[in-house]
């Protein structure tokens, strides 16, 4: 009896106690949602319209005339349009990275020897810092030291030997090398968890009745962890538009922007120039573009029906 | 029956079983011999390095790795890295683990609105807020550590929606029994949840602390003062620095250093580590 009187008598102070825990417990992170996320998304807006005067020292502003300026580079030849097709091929860049990791994922499912083996070497550039990972790649390619040209040397390929990164026909196409070459372990490591996750019998059924390496991927793997291959299409999508560090580390973007990237271009037109009201007008552009793709690529993905468990 | 159809399958298997252990072979030789080439190197005098790329040392300079601690500074960027990575590990942890908590034990108007938020922040691209985010450190006089770490406590983001999961995971009736005994809300999170939530923080720990350690946009673009670099930003400095000094063994034996501490966790905690990665694909 007392007891149940007692709880009452403390229900406006626990409810009160409750509010403040909770407000205590969301403040940071509100605080931070709110001055990271809202405030700079609002600001970035405001910058898209404003142009930065040094010579004057104040920002002016100036309506649509970055915008125009942007869709007039982005169409023309200069390198921002280099940088939007890049990020664009980055795309289905991305996709081949999902298929090879899924492919290499059910092969070392698959009983394959030395799979325990692999699939520690695999997952090692996921846990390897970028700068190490670009240095490495790129002593590799050096143009008088590296392994591959030295390789080269020795098999008597001397006319295939050249400065990879310093190209410009092999610049991008050795960075992309470098995405795939690095990226494979963390997608491995992920589709490795999801076959783990699909009952053994699915895969016994399929061994007794005989089917082949393919039907058991398209039957059996692809339907049952098609949420986490899509996820990774999903992000896979947006992540093109946020590949700058390879290019940043590996070339600098260079020869000649032939391997730039808009985000790459949007941060060397702030730390470079300062060019702030440029780099927000392709910033708000490239948010637009980059969340109508992935939009797109999300309802085509969310087509496919998933087998249940 | 079925070992009459067993026996074909594993030939018609054979060939292609070679030509794939090949090609993961190489993959698997292509990850790793870069790097016991630079051991390699990083033993060597220049002039020897120089002379022949893949010869083995002629005598073992283990000064090269004296010089890169002391003369190219990777010790103190060893410790700043080091220091940073702790601390950004908690804050960046706790900072997520109070929301994840709040939304899946506690109940109110707009609680679920936590959720799509941080969905919405995940999927917008951050490099695009660049030009104002980097006035506004500036102006806050954060281009500095602090500034670096801060970055890190997100709170609400990925790590809050795996954490989540694991706090729904606990039942409730622990808490309610601390209640009886008179614990506050907060002593309840702190010294009931957190602990019995272990196995979570562990996995997003493991994945942020990994994460910390090898970043480098950041440390990248707020650490101006070279005393206060990251071994990240230290090591691309000196990379940029040898294009011409031209002092690579130096570079190799600096780069073993920033890769020993990585190596080594790597070395204990393989499933651990593996499987702090694979939580987040649970959920995605």
């Amino acid at each position: 009896m007392s007891r149940s009187g007692e709880l009452k008598n403390r229900g406006g102070n626990d409810k009160l106690q409750r509010r403040i825990f909770i407000a205590v417990m969301l403040a940071w992170p509100l605080l931070y949602f709110a001055v990271f996320g809202l405030y700079l998304q609002f600001e970035t807006i405001l910058y898209s319209f404003q142009r930065w005067n040094y010579v004057a020292g104040y920002q002016e502003w100036v309506g649509l005339d970055n915008y125009r300026l942007a869709i007039k580079n982005m169409i023309g030849g200069s390198y921002w349009r280099t940088g939007m097709t890049n990020t664009l091929i980055f795309i289905p860049v991305n996709y081949v990275l999902i298929a090879l990791s899924l492919f290499i994922a059910v092969v070392l499912n698959r009983n394959f020897p030395f799979a325990r083996f692999y699939r520690i070497v695999y997952f090692f550039p996921t846990i390897l810092s970028i700068v190490i990972l670009t240095m490495v790649y790129q002593f590799s390619l050096h143009p008088t030291n590296g392994i591959v040209n030295g390789v080269l040397g020795h098999l008597g390929l001397e006319s295939w030997q050249r400065s990879w990164l310093g190209e410009r026909q092999t610049a991008l196409p050795a960075v992309i090398f470098y995405c795939i070459w690095a990226g494979i372990g963390y997608y491995n490591v992920m589709f490795t968890g999801a076959l783990q996750r699909i009952p053994s019998e699915y895969f016994e059924v399929g061994q007794i009745e005989g089917i082949t390496f393919w039907k058991e991927m398209t039957s059996i793997v692809i339907p049952t962890i098609w949420p986490t291959i899509s996820t990774f299409i999903i992000l896979g999508t947006s992540g093109a538009f946020l590949v700058y560090l390879q290019p940043l580390l590996l070339t600098n973007g260079g020869p000649n922007h032939s391997s730039t990237t808009t985000s790459l271009e949007m941060l060397t037109s702030v730390l470079g120039p300062g060019d702030y009201g440029t780099a927000a007008t392709y910033g708000v552009i490239f948010a637009v573009l980059a969340a109508v793709v992935t939009l797109i690529v999300k309802r085509l993905v969310e087509l496919v029906d998933t087998a249940e468990l | 029956m079925e070992l009459v159809q067993g026996k074909p399958a594993g030939k018609r298997f054979s060939i292609r079983t070679w030509v794939l252990q090949l090609f993961f072979f190489g993959y698997a030789l292509t990850l790793i011999y870069p790097f016991i080439w630079m051991l390699i190197n990083s033993l060597k005098t220049n002039p020897g390095f120089y002379k022949n790329v893949w010869a083995l040392p002629s005598s073992w300079e283990w000064s090269n790795y004296v010089n890169a601690w002391q003369e190219a500074h990777i010790g103190q960027f060893f410790f700043n890295s080091l220091w940073m990575t702790v601390i950004g590990t908690i804050t960046t942890i706790l900072s997520a683990a109070m929301p994840a908590y709040i939304m899946a034990k506690y109940k109110f108007k707009g609680s679920t609105s936590l959720y799509n938020l941080a969905i919405v922040s995940l999927l917008i691209p951050p490099i695009g807020t660049l030009a104002p985010w980097y006035l506004l450190m500036r102006d806050l006089g954060l281009f500095n550590q602090w500034g670096v770490m801060l970055g890190y406590t997100v709170g609400i983001g990925f790590n809050m929606i795996i954490l989540q999961s694991f706090f729904r995971g606990i039942s409730w009736e622990y808490a309610e029994a601390a209640f009886m005994d008179g614990a506050g809300h907060f002593r309840v999170f702190f010294s009931i949840m957190l602990p019995l939530a272990k196995p979570g923080l562990i996995a997003v720990g493991t994945v942020t602390m990994i994460a910390i350690w090898n970043d480098y946009l950041y440390p990248f673009i707020l650490l101006q003062d070279p005393k206060s670099y990251t071994i990240g930003v230290g090591l691309a400095y000196l990379v940029e620095k040898q294009k011409y000094a031209s002092d690579f063994t130096t570079l190799f034996a600096a780069m073993w250093i920033a890769l020993m501490p990585v190596l080594i966790v790597y070395a204990f905690m393989q499933e651990k580590l593996i499987n702090g990665f694979t939580v987040g694909g649970i959920k995605g």
